[in-house]
């Protein structure tokens, strides 16, 4: 551990110690970034350097822009291909910070003469950043607990899946880089609660700021620290520390998020972010009520204070209140109440629900993620709240928040894991140093002076606890027989490896497909690409317009703008729920009241995803309850959801299905052709392998659109829509027809003559019979 | 009339016990006080059309503000036990380093 | 003396302009003899005639994917099934490509005619009925009441297709009647019978209600598709003979009277129309620019004044001329219209709007839809997108901000001077200290 012993004479063997210590930190934190960069690359080993997934090409795509065209003409980018005809402010829509950190990287290394292309850079950043995410736990953990507790989370969060889930190389989005500036802040910030310096406050703003502009999600660390200095003020702990440190970094903080195009005026806005500004007001308060308790005796104070007290309280609550109701403050945001009441979603913003990531955590999915440190990370959480100090409030409310919040979304699993990390961390130091460290007697002094020093030096760990605690440790420690120690240290190692396993296979399993590429297993292991994804954007940017405009539904937006470089209707940034929901009713419409949508949006092709061939599950009829949904949600009139499952209440597409489902657009485009293909022997033929049925309507029928392309294993499929002028004649059906004649064609390859009635036979010799008119 | 006194006694104790260093930097913390005052007024009066100009001027009187109380608090030798490690010296290095991306932020954000 | 005959062919060639090949099917050869009038109008013209027999083998329309026609006219009312590759379906392709056809039936209309109507959108009355008209009929009908005088009255109100009807004497026909769907806005009734007219077979007793009565009865239907390809259904084939085009006429009730019938005149227009030597529109050019400039710029700013320019020419005895109108409109449209105003016309044909650009930004289209009766459908677009400012378009000083520029400056002056005091009075205080 890095501490200076206070003992005297050693100087020099100290100093020899110092040096083989920061050594062994330098060495434990370099080997823990090269093992998280190196365990990210599975994707690009077993696939290609490629972007994955749906958001990372849109980041892709602005990056590639923002390199091409300069960072100004990034910022007013008005993007005419998405959203048609709506277009999209990206400058104005997006958080810039990914696409200027590898903007700039690619810009510096460019200065430098190494050429690397710019989608090398977007697909290496994220296992970069997980280093420096690496480096920043360990700084925090540090500040927290100690050094080793610091390795130990370094470790832990540079191969910990539940983080790799959204860092593998590839994944270019926005929480690859938003984790580092996560950990960062909180680093600087805990420090800056620490010292009271303003230094480190503004350097915590910074921080702040670089957070702000790249992920949405620093709204949890400007409602996080908030608590933290609230709680502290709750339990009596205020410092002209916090103070300084506090006030500097809202007010610093507040006017450089501002400075974010897509934030704006937010912060003083919204009610998430009034939280932070109600705080700084009553530090404000607080702060003069103690200058004045220096200044004036104690019951003159004490009637001030709670009458003050009072009034200022209820002045803040009655403003806050008043400016929403007058509408300067936005209500919360609906994925903001999403994360109160988790049905909130599912009745009022069908859209936030639809998306897989925004679903409640499973149990299993927290064992998945987070493996051993789940256990072991309440033993971490129980230590910090038994030696309580400032900065150790903070973690314990770091770690209740973003268990609550991991509870609620599957996506928010992210922010749970750092501090996961961290405190499993501090329960694995703590564990080894009672059981390994132990052995040589020597060293244990040191930790027991280093942490007591430490206590002593620094003021603000009020009550004495830990030395007591350490001496009551200590006295345990006594009881353990070094057979036990041993034994328990074999354990130790025994589930870290395990971990370290179960980590390496959960990334190259479940974390490293980059989603654009599947692979499928045969039945002798052999491994089969499929492609189908890509082989249709190529299809659509070779074989379309260049200003053709594709429909599909929003998933694919990006990838379509991305790969086919092609207008879209809608994509995944969901900014526009009506227009969303225009093209979710053109989809559960029947082909004609589609057509009239399609029309109006001047569409050209309409894509599909279809993975009744292969059994992709997720397909576009796996997700058209929701389209339903969300049309259901603008045009209620028009669209209900009960008319699209079966009397039963189910949603089937066999021959039971409703037929409002069998005959809406997405079903037709999907099957078309479908009831006659035979995938084996064993099945019928239109048996669809992802919803195991075969299917209700085989004959299907398309009047309005033609097929285009569909890939090999049919996984997309493109459809051209007519335009109005190939609907050129108004032909009268048979069945409408007032005169009803039974016309049959009597010609054949043979007999190419036609009937004439009363034609005149000529016999020669003879005058033609005169013609009736 | 209690109130008065109080304020009163808090007058003389703080004529008395507050060195002229501090003095200055309430004299400084008071003019910024009524610079932002001036600007909440002028704002209420006209509107908050160009309010993002609203925003970074009252923002830079209150970040101002927020940064004289803090070199206050850590130049007054009363709470030298609390901010351990930090001089008034180094205090004041911050604080110009805290002005120094305080007024660039503003000036970005004023236009 | 040689040139000049040779030049003299030239010129003869030139002045006779080539109108593209027809083909004409024909029951038997003989309506070519008695319908030699309209056939030489034609010819005349300029068109180049190929007459056919329509149930002949050797019947094609297309020759490796070309088209051997241009138009086609079909004077063969009885034929069952023709000949050759000619079927509903090649017939129907060829108005799909573009192509003109031009139909006269019967009342012994053959099933593959019937099928062709029905495949433009009308449908021709049951074999053997006749419209009747029991009050207005021609002194030269044989008893049924079956030829009759059609007031030029009951023509379409589109000069355009039948010229100007006022100078046309009343119509003779004999023949079938039509129905036509009277709300598809693609089909034209061109000629409709008088109120007091009924299709139904004139020798039979009447049983049922008859399917077409008064006006809703058409005698000539006219169709221009989406495609501008265009097609007549008459159901008299009679209406072209030469002895409808020149025989007198006089009203067996009212004894109205004209020494030659409206039939030529109206047969010729309607030749013109269906082979589009009229009504036939084109876009020449289609402009638009920033008030200020010149050239189309890449993209608009919300708010920006532009100017929108469109020259439309209409095809005038083969040559391409300005067309004038004071109702060609525009529309501003995304998704809807967001502006909608009349262009304003110039001698030359050009057209012009000015106007703002909404404050709303986004993929905007500048439409002229101009669908008039007769005339081809003109239908132009073209795509700008519409761009918010740029973040240096917005006012950069604002008068009513300066107080809060003041109080910014201020700020910073205030820093400045409270650092040289401050550093000073440590001195000071340093000093005292010392001393």
């Amino acid at each position: 551990m890095s501490q200076a012993g206070t003992k005297k004479g050693a100087v020099s063997k100290i100093n020899k110690n110092v040096a083989i210590n920061s050594l062994i930190v330098f060495v434990v934190l370099l080997l823990a970034w090269v093992a998280g960069f190196a365990s990210r690359l599975f994707a690009v080993i077993r696939f290609e350097s490629i972007i994955h997934e749906f958001d990372p090409w849109f980041n892709y795509r602005a990056t590639a822009y923002m390199v091409k065209h300069g960072f100004y003409n990034f910022l007013n980018w008005f993007d005419e291909r998405a959203w048609y005809p709506l277009g999209r402010i990206v400058g104005g829509t997006v958080y810039p910070g990914l696409m200027l950190t590898s903007g700039s990287i690619h810009y510096i290394l460019h200065l430098l003469h190494i050429n690397v292309h710019i989608r090398d850079i977007c697909v290496f950043l994220a296992p970069i950043f997980s280093g420096l995410t690496a480096i920043s736990t360990y700084f925090l953990t540090k500040e927290l607990w100690s050094t080793g507790a610091g390795l130990f989370a370094a470790c832990f969060i540079a191969i910990v899946p539940g983080y790799i889930s959204r860092s593998v190389a590839g994944s270019y989005d926005n929480e690859g880089i938003a984790i580092f500036a996560l950990q960062f802040t909180y680093f600087l910030w805990i420090k800056s609660v620490k010292t009271g310096s303003v230094f480190w406050a503004v350097a915590a703003s910074l921080s702040y700021f670089y957070m702000v502009s790249a992920w949405g999600g620093y709204v949890f660390i400007i409602n996080l620290i908030p608590l933290h200095v609230f709680v502290l003020l709750l339990m009596g702990r205020f410092s002209n520390r916090l103070f300084t440190s506090y006030t500097t970094f809202y007010i610093l903080g507040l006017v450089m998020s501002m400075q974010i195009p897509f934030v704006g005026f937010q912060p003083i806005r919204t009610s998430e972010h009034m939280a932070a500004a109600g705080v700084f007001a009553l530090l404000f308060a607080v702060a003069v009520l103690k200058y004045l308790q220096s200044m004036l005796s104690k019951s003159e104070f004490k009637s001030l204070v709670i009458f003050g007290g009072l009034i200022a309280a209820a002045v803040v609550f009655v403003t806050v209140v008043l400016l929403t109701y007058a509408g300067y403050i936005a209500p919360w945001s609906g994925r903001f109440y999403s994360l109160w009441d988790t049905g909130y979603a599912k009745i009022h913003i069908p859209i936030i629900a639809s998306v897989s990531e925004h679903q409640p955590t499973t149990w299993f999915s927290f064992f998945f993620d987070l493996h051993v440190l789940i256990p072991t990370f309440p033993a971490g959480l129980w230590y910090c709240i038994k030696n309580v100090n400032d900065e150790r409030v903070f973690v314990i409310l770091y770690a209740l928040s973003a268990v609550y919040f991991a509870g609620v979304m599957v996506r928010l699993m992210l922010t749970l894991t750092p501090v996961v990390c961290m405190l499993s961390g501090v329960a694995f130091s703590v564990i080894l140093e009672l059981f390994v460290k132990d052995e040589d007697s020597n060293s244990h002094p040191d930790t027991e002076n280093d942490e007591t020093s430490h206590g002593g030096k620094r003021l603000y760990d009020k009550a004495g606890k830990v030395p007591k605690i350490i001496k009551h440790e200590s006295k345990e420690q006594d009881a353990i027989g070094p057979n036990l120690r041993s034994i328990a240290a074999v354990v130790f190692v025994l589930l870290l490896m395990l971990f370290a396993v179960h980590c390496t296979w959960v990334t190259s399993n479940a974390y490293s497909s980059p989603s654009i590429v599947l692979a499928s297993y045969g039945s002798d292991g052999t491994r089969q690409i499929l492609d189908d994804f890509r082989e249709a954007y190529f299809w659509l940017s070779q074989n379309t317009a260049d200003d053709a405009r594709v429909m599909s539904w929003w998933d694919y937006g990006y990838q379509i703008a991305g790969m086919a470089n092609r207008t879209t209707l809608v994509d995944n940034n969901t900014w526009n729920n009506s227009h969303i929901a225009l093209v979710g009713k053109a989809m559960s419409s029947n082909e004609s009241a589609a057509y009239e949508i399609m029309t109006a949006l001047d569409v050209d092709y309409v894509l599909v995803i279809f993975g009744g061939v292969i059994g992709y599950s997720g397909d576009d009829i796996n997700k058209f309850l929701w389209m339903v949904r969300i049309a259901e949600g603008e045009h209620p009139k028009d669209i209900k959801e009960s008319d699209y499952f079966t009397e039963h209440g189910e949603f089937r597409v066999d021959a039971e299905g409703s037929p409002t489902l069998l005959n809406c657009l997405m079903y037709k485009l999907s099957y078309y052709k479908f009831g006659e293909l035979k995938l084996d022997y064993r099945t019928a033929s239109g048996y669809d392998r992802t919803r195991n049925a075969v299917i209700g309507n085989k004959d299907i029928q398309l009047t309005y659109l033609e097929e285009a392309y569909t890939t090999e294993h049919w996984l997309v499929r493109i459809y051209r829509v007519k335009k109005p002028d190939e609907f050129n004649r108004p032909r009268i059906p048979v069945a409408n027809r007032v005169i009803k004649s039974t016309f049959v064609s009597k010609k054949n390859s043979k007999r190419k003559k036609g009937v004439i009635k009363n034609k005149p036979v000529i016999v020669k010799g003879k005058k033609p019979a005169v013609k009736t008119q | 009339m209690a109130q008065t006194n109080v304020l009163l006694k808090f007058y003389n104790e703080y004529s008395a016990k507050t060195s002229r260093k501090l003095k200055v930097i309430d004299a400084y913390l008071f003019y910024i006080l009524l610079t932002g005052i001036i600007q909440f007024i002028y704002c209420i009066l006209v509107g908050t059309f160009p309010f993002n100009s609203f925003l970074s001027g009252f923002i830079s009187t209150v970040s101002c503000f927020v940064l004289g109380v803090c070199l206050r608090l850590q130049v007054n030798p009363e709470n030298k036990n609390q901010f351990y490690g930090i001089s008034p010296e180094r205090g004041f290095a911050d604080f110009i380093f805290a002005h120094c991306i305080l007024h660039l932020v503003v000036m970005n954000f004023i236009g | 003396m040689i040139k000049f005959l040779f030049l003299l062919v030239i010129t003869l060639f030139s002045s006779v302009r080539s109108q593209g090949n027809t083909l004409v099917l024909l029951d038997n050869q003989v309506i070519k003899e008695t319908h030699s009038l309209f056939f030489k109008s034609l010819q005349d013209r300029g068109y180049s005639l190929t007459y056919k027999i329509a149930d002949d083998a050797s019947l094609i329309l297309s020759k490796y994917g070309e088209y051997l026609y241009e138009n086609l006219i079909i004077f063969a009312p009885s034929v069952v099934e023709f000949g050759g590759n000619l079927n509903v379906d090649t017939i129907t392709q060829f108005i799909d490509n573009g192509g003109n056809v031009l139909i006269a039936g019967s009342e012994s209309t053959g099933d593959v005619l019937r099928e062709l109507a029905s495949e433009v959108g009308f449908e021709v009355d049951e074999e053997g009925a006749f419209v009747i008209d029991h009050l207005n009929f021609d002194v030269s009908d044989e008893g049924q009441h079956t030829k009759l005088l059609v007031s030029s009255e009951n023509l379409i109100d589109a000069p355009v297709i039948v010229g100007t009807k006022k100078d046309v004497a009343p119509l003779l026909y004999q023949g079938t009647g039509i129905l036509a769907d009277s709300e598809n806005p693609l089909v034209l009734p061109l000629l409709t019978a008088d109120s007091t007219a009924y299709s139904y077979q004139p020798d039979q007793p009447i049983k049922e209600y008859p399917h077409a009565v008064g006006k809703d009865t058409v005698l000539i239907a006219g169709l221009q598709a989406r495609n501008n390809a265009r097609v007549v259904f008459s159901g008299s084939l009679s209406f072209f003979s030469d002895e409808f085009f020149t025989s007198s006429i006089e009203n067996a009730q009212n004894g109205v009277k004209s020494p030659k019938s409206g039939n030529e005149d109206v047969a010729t227009a309607i030749s013109q129309w269906v082979f589009k030597e009229h009504g036939r529109l084109r876009v020449k050019s289609v402009n638009h620019h920033k008030a200020s400039e010149k050239q189309p710029p890449h993209d608009y700013t919300i708010m920006d004044d532009v100017v929108y320019t469109i020259g439309i020419e209409i095809y005038d005895n083969g040559k391409w001329k300005p067309f004038t109108a004071n109702d060609v409109q525009l529309e501003f449209v995304r998704i809807d219209p967001f502006v909608r105003m009349t262009l304003q016309s110039n001698p030359k044909g050009v057209y012009e709007a000015q106007f703002k650009i909404p404050d709303v930004y986004g993929v905007y289209q500048f439409k002229v839809d101009y669908d008039r009766v007769g005339f081809t459908r003109l239908y132009s677009i073209t795509q700008v997108s519409v761009r918010p400012l740029e973040h240096t378009q917005y006012e950069r000083f604002i008068d009513c901000a300066y107080p809060y520029y003041a109080g910014a400056f201020s700020m910073m002056l205030g820093v400045f001077v409270f650092s040289i005091v401050f550093l000073h009075m440590k001195d000071d205080e340093k000093k005292t200290k010392g001393e």
